[in-house]
């Protein structure tokens, strides 16, 4: 399992972020030009700090934020056509973790960092950092983290995802990235043992749908249904809590036990942060033949 | 402030008042002939096994004389007509294929149990009300988007719930959520009389036991008053809940004669006493599920009470909707406290309120009920979530249709008819749909002059004579051997020695080679002996008035052409029974073929061009539809969705193979047809 720790970076005069840590030869520049070109990714690879195989993972982005309603009054007032995001005298702050337990990574995850790395060693996983790019105070930033500080949360392994164009109802998000779809849906006001017993019902719901039960018209014969045990869920363990990775229809949706059906490979955790009481269940699925693991993007939840 | 500026602040918030006044008019008033002609909102509603055609069931008629005075509204402002279902005729089947647009070829749901290649045949792999089972999207996956609200409630496939951003209250038999029955009572005494009585009784007791034998004991440890004679108590426990119920004598009168049941949960607090024929209030309750607590709400009734031996018959109803069984869960609560416990389902599906005379009041009881809580549910479900799409079922009309004590009595040649019964029958039928027109009514009250309102059912009901026992014509032809089951002391399959077996709904399994383990779908000259024997061996059937059940064989290969069957979700025969005939599993050990059921009304495995009793009613009002317009020919159930997209200015999918019905769409319908290029189709 992965752990976290936050890292300050510091700016330079021209607003640069300086990373703490040490930078592959080149990636400031490639940051600056992305930043020219108007991206708001960067990727960094970057060694393991220790040299001895703890590989790090991160992101950055800003310590403090403009609120959304002050960016709205300051448009209404006509101060900023775009008004930064970054609160003045903000500084970018990142968060990496060992990214050892993410050998499984999505084969386009892999080919996004091979593209940017070349040829990878099979034994050492390198990094991925998407980072904010801020200029004079403006950010713009990977949606997925904004979504997930609007709602106290990070959840790093989600970069790069595209929400679905739309208002989507409070507290929901849809994205996909070339192939896998990240689908959160977040509870407010959940007090502990609400979230325990919405966490142990789901999980009963999940384990439900592939035990046997009495079919739909139940008849003489017709009494019992049939799921073999490689459509059941399994649960792993993530540092936020159990994640179950089961197979999913191509609509998304659970309770397939026929392979014509299975289209992707789901893996569901249902995370509470008691600090701002909120329930976040967070599903990822992959392209069904994946090698099975337990999902980066769900490991790197973590409770602001 | 002087006269001449009080005059003008008169006149002005008069003129504002006007201004208020007829904005809310005209916000109600249809869309005017300028305005844009798509529909922004959807309401579907589609209660299940709603019968419709000219000859018996006449509910446009009923309409015009004013029974149905919804439907009426929706003929005045929208087009209607009939709608015809597809083989074989019953529920996951035509939802499916109304929420697609595309024939079981396409959609993939040919059954609700279903078996795939692979798996044993003993236990179906695919279940037909499953969400996924569905090949295509159904109209809420085409229509959602994050913008779009969407509430979907009861509708038979749509669980495992798979909406990204909507709500999902209470599928149907897809396998997901704590579903809790209501459960029936009875003392162990009771149980051979049962067992007699029928075979759909039997076949609970290999299931899920929806009516349950407890022990009746002399009473002890109650508080309150225990009457007159010696009091009796028995402990009613179901879904994780133990419920006490003590018998009493409650008249002084030096007679043994037990009148009244009190329950508890503590038998030292007695929670409320009930004469036979009474339902209590409801209760708030904490259920089990696998081990969850859940919330939930309890009522009962005492259906029948024996007064010398106090044999009872009890029915504990449990609230429909809890956090399990809702997607998000809070909707549940939401919900509940809006339009009080769910009442979804009259009787249990296999029907066990068809024993005793008092059966009868107490199905109708649940059944107004249901529909008194959905239209509740749907005026709450509008005013809490305001949807976009929000498609709505009721099971209730297919429940009481299929039911023992009506269908028989109304339906025309009906050898179970008793004339002396018709009159009250028709009263409760007709009962049943102004309910179902009041639920309509509520979402005609609701809905905006941007919503398309749609009227439709999944399948009609016929009258029910008789089941066919084909698995005990294959046991007589030695094709099919069967043992007793010590646990159960019913007959049970021997599949190492079979070679030919029926299963629900329509289909006959055939390998020469044998059906034990895996399935593996036969092939060559063998197989095709054998099939060719078995059609021909069902083909020679006869009941005792020399009826032929069987309509005709379809192999496999052609279900495709002849049945719009996917042909690897299929049996290797699909048979198609004559009305009134109802093929059936059971295998007995005296291997007649024939028997008449309990129940009187069914809709399996026939054919619904031929059958009328089969339609449907489809009627659709608002942006686009002509007004005041009645389809000259029933229409195809898979013309409904293609319609509805059209209307709503979607793209209608390559996939869909209904057509978009011109003849119902107004002049700025057709517009919006032409700019989605949906016209050709």
């Amino acid at each position: 399992m992965g752990t976290s720790r936050t890292d300050a970076f510091s700016k330079d005069a021209n607003g640069d972020a300086r990373p703490s840590f040490t930078e592959k030869p080149g990636a400031a520049e490639a940051r600056a030009a992305a930043r020219n070109a108007g991206s708001a990714t960067v990727r960094f690879i970057l060694p393991p700090r220790d040299g001895a195989g703890s590989h790090r993972r991160g992101s950055l982005g800003c310590d403090r934020i403009v609120p959304r309603g002050a960016r709205a009054r300051q448009r209404l007032r006509g101060r900023a056509r775009r008004p930064p995001r970054c609160a003045p005298g903000a500084r970018l702050v990142g968060v990496e973790a060992k990214a050892g337990s993410h050998a499984r990574a999505l084969p386009q995850v892999q080919a996004r960092r091979a593209t940017a790395t070349g040829p990878m060693p099979t034994t050492v996983a390198t990094m991925l950092l998407a980072a904010a790019t801020c200029s004079g105070g403006a950010c713009v930033r990977d949606p997925v983290d904004r979504f997930a500080e609007r709602h106290g949360f990070r959840l790093d392994g989600g970069r790069g995802f595209v929400p679905e164009a739309g208002d989507a109802p409070q507290g929901r998000l849809l994205a996909r990235r070339a192939g896998e779809t990240l689908r959160i849906r977040v509870t407010e006001n959940v007090g502990p043992e609400q979230a325990r017993s919405q966490r142990a019902g789901h999980q009963a719901l999940l384990e439900n749908l592939v035990e046997p039960q009495l079919p739909p018209y139940p008849e003489f014969l017709t009494r019992q249904t049939w799921c073999p045990a490689r459509f059941h869920p399994v649960r792993t363990d993530a540092p936020a809590g159990p994640v179950f990775s089961l197979p999913a229809s191509e609509r998304l949706g659970y309770g397939v036990c026929a392979d014509e059906l299975v289209r992707y490979r789901a893996s569901i955790g249902l995370f509470y942060c008691e600090n701002s009481r909120r329930l976040a269940r967070i599903e990822h699925f992959v392209p069904a033949g994946t090698p099975a693991g337990i999902s980066a993007v769900l490991e790197s939840f973590r409770c602001l | 402030m002087s006269v001449s500026r009080r005059r003008i602040a008169v006149a002005g918030a008069a003129v504002l008042t006007a201004i208020v006044a007829a904005a809310l008019v005209l916000s109600r008033r249809p869309a005017p002939a300028g305005a844009p002609p798509r529909a922004a909102r959807l309401y579907w509603f589609i209660p299940d096994g709603l019968r419709a055609e000219p000859d018996v069931f006449r509910v446009f008629d009923w309409a015009r004389e004013g029974k149905l005075p919804n439907l009426k509204r929706m003929m005045d402002q929208g087009t209607w007509g009939y709608s015809v279902p597809v083989f074989p005729s019953h529920t996951p089947t035509n939802f499916a294929t109304l929420l697609t647009g595309t024939y079981p070829a396409v959609h993939g749901v040919s059954d609700g149990p279903m078996h795939t290649e692979g798996a044993p045949l003993e236990k179906p792999s695919l279940g037909g009300f499953s969400a996924p089972a569905k090949r295509v999207a159904p109209i809420w996956k085409l229509l959602e988007n994050p913008s779009r609200r969407t509430v979907l409630l009861s509708i038979p496939g749509s669980t495992p719930p798979e909406l990204d951003h909507g709500i999902t209250i209470r599928g149907r038999w897809g396998g997901w959520g704590a579903d809790t029955p209501a459960i029936l009572f009875e003392p162990s005494d009771l149980l051979p009389l049962r067992s007699a009585a029928g075979r759909a009784f039997r076949l609970f007791f290999l299931g899920e036991k929806l009516t349950r034998f407890v022990e009746k004991r002399p009473a002890a440890g109650w508080g309150g008053e225990l009457g007159f004679g010696p009091p009796l108590e028995a402990t009613l426990s179901a879904h994780g809940l133990d419920l006490h119920a003590l018998v009493v004598d409650s008249t002084d009168d030096g007679r043994a004669g037990y009148d009244q049941v009190a329950f508890a949960l503590d038998r030292s607090r007695p929670l409320f006493r009930l004469a036979p024929g009474r339902w209590s209030d409801w209760i708030e309750v904490v259920l089990k599920w696998r081990d969850q607590p859940v919330a939930s709400h309890m009522r009962v009734k005492v259906v029948k009470l024996w007064p010398d031996t106090g044999n009872f018959r009890i029915r504990v109803f449990f609230d429909n909707v809890n956090r399990l069984l809702a997607e998000p869960p809070e909707t549940a609560a939401q919900l509940v406290e809006r339009a009080g416990p769910m009442v979804d389902f009259a009787d249990n599906w296999p029907a066990q309120l068809v024993y005793e005379d008092e059966d009868r009041e107490t199905f109708r009881e649940e059944a107004m009920d249901s529909l008194a809580w959905h239209k509740r549910a749907t005026a709450a479900v509008f005013d809490l979530y305001k949807p976009d799409v929000f498609l709505q079922d009721t099971y209730t009309p297919n429940l009481m249709l299929e039911s023992r004590w009506w269908m028989r009595h109304v339906e025309p040649g009906h050898p179970g008819r008793d004339p002396a019964q018709e009159a009250g029958a028709w009263k409760d039928v007709l009962e049943m749909y102004r309910g179902v027109d009041a639920i309509l009514g509520e979402a005609l009250a609701h809905a905006g002059p941007d919503t398309l309102v749609a009227f439709s059912s999944d399948h009609g009901v016929l009258g029910l004579r008789r089941q066919v026992r084909l698995n005990n014509l294959f046991a007589r032809k030695g094709w099919l051997s069967s043992r007793v089951d010590a646990a159960t002391g019913q007959p049970a399959i021997d599949w190492e020695k079979t070679r030919v077996v029926y299963l629900k709904m329509a289909y006959v399994y055939v390998n020469p080679d044998g059906l034990a383990g895996a399935w593996k779908r036969g092939s060559g000259p063998a197989y095709e002996a054998l099939r060719d024997e078995v059609v021909h061996a069902i083909r020679e059937l006869r009941d005792e008035d020399g009826t032929a059940p069987l309509v005709r064989a379809v192999r496999r290969e052609d279900a495709p052409r002849f049945l719009d069957l996917p042909d690897d979700r299929v049996g290797d025969l699909v048979l198609e029974a004559a009305a009134g005939y109802q093929w059936w599993e059971e295998v007995t050990p005296d291997l007649a073929l024939f028997s008449t059921p309990l129940v009187s009304g069914y809709k399996q495995a026939v054919d619904p061009q031929a059958n009328r009793g089969m339609w449907t009613p489809f009627a659709i009002a608002g942006p686009g539809v002509r007004r005041g317009f009645a389809l000259s020919e029933p229409v195809s159930h898979v013309d409904q969705l293609p319609t509805i997209l059209t209307l709503m200015g979607e793209r209608v999918p390559a996939h869909v193979q209904g057509r978009v019905l011109r003849e119902a769409l107004s002049a700025r319908g057709e517009t919006a047809a032409a700019g989605r290029g949906a016209a050709g189709r």
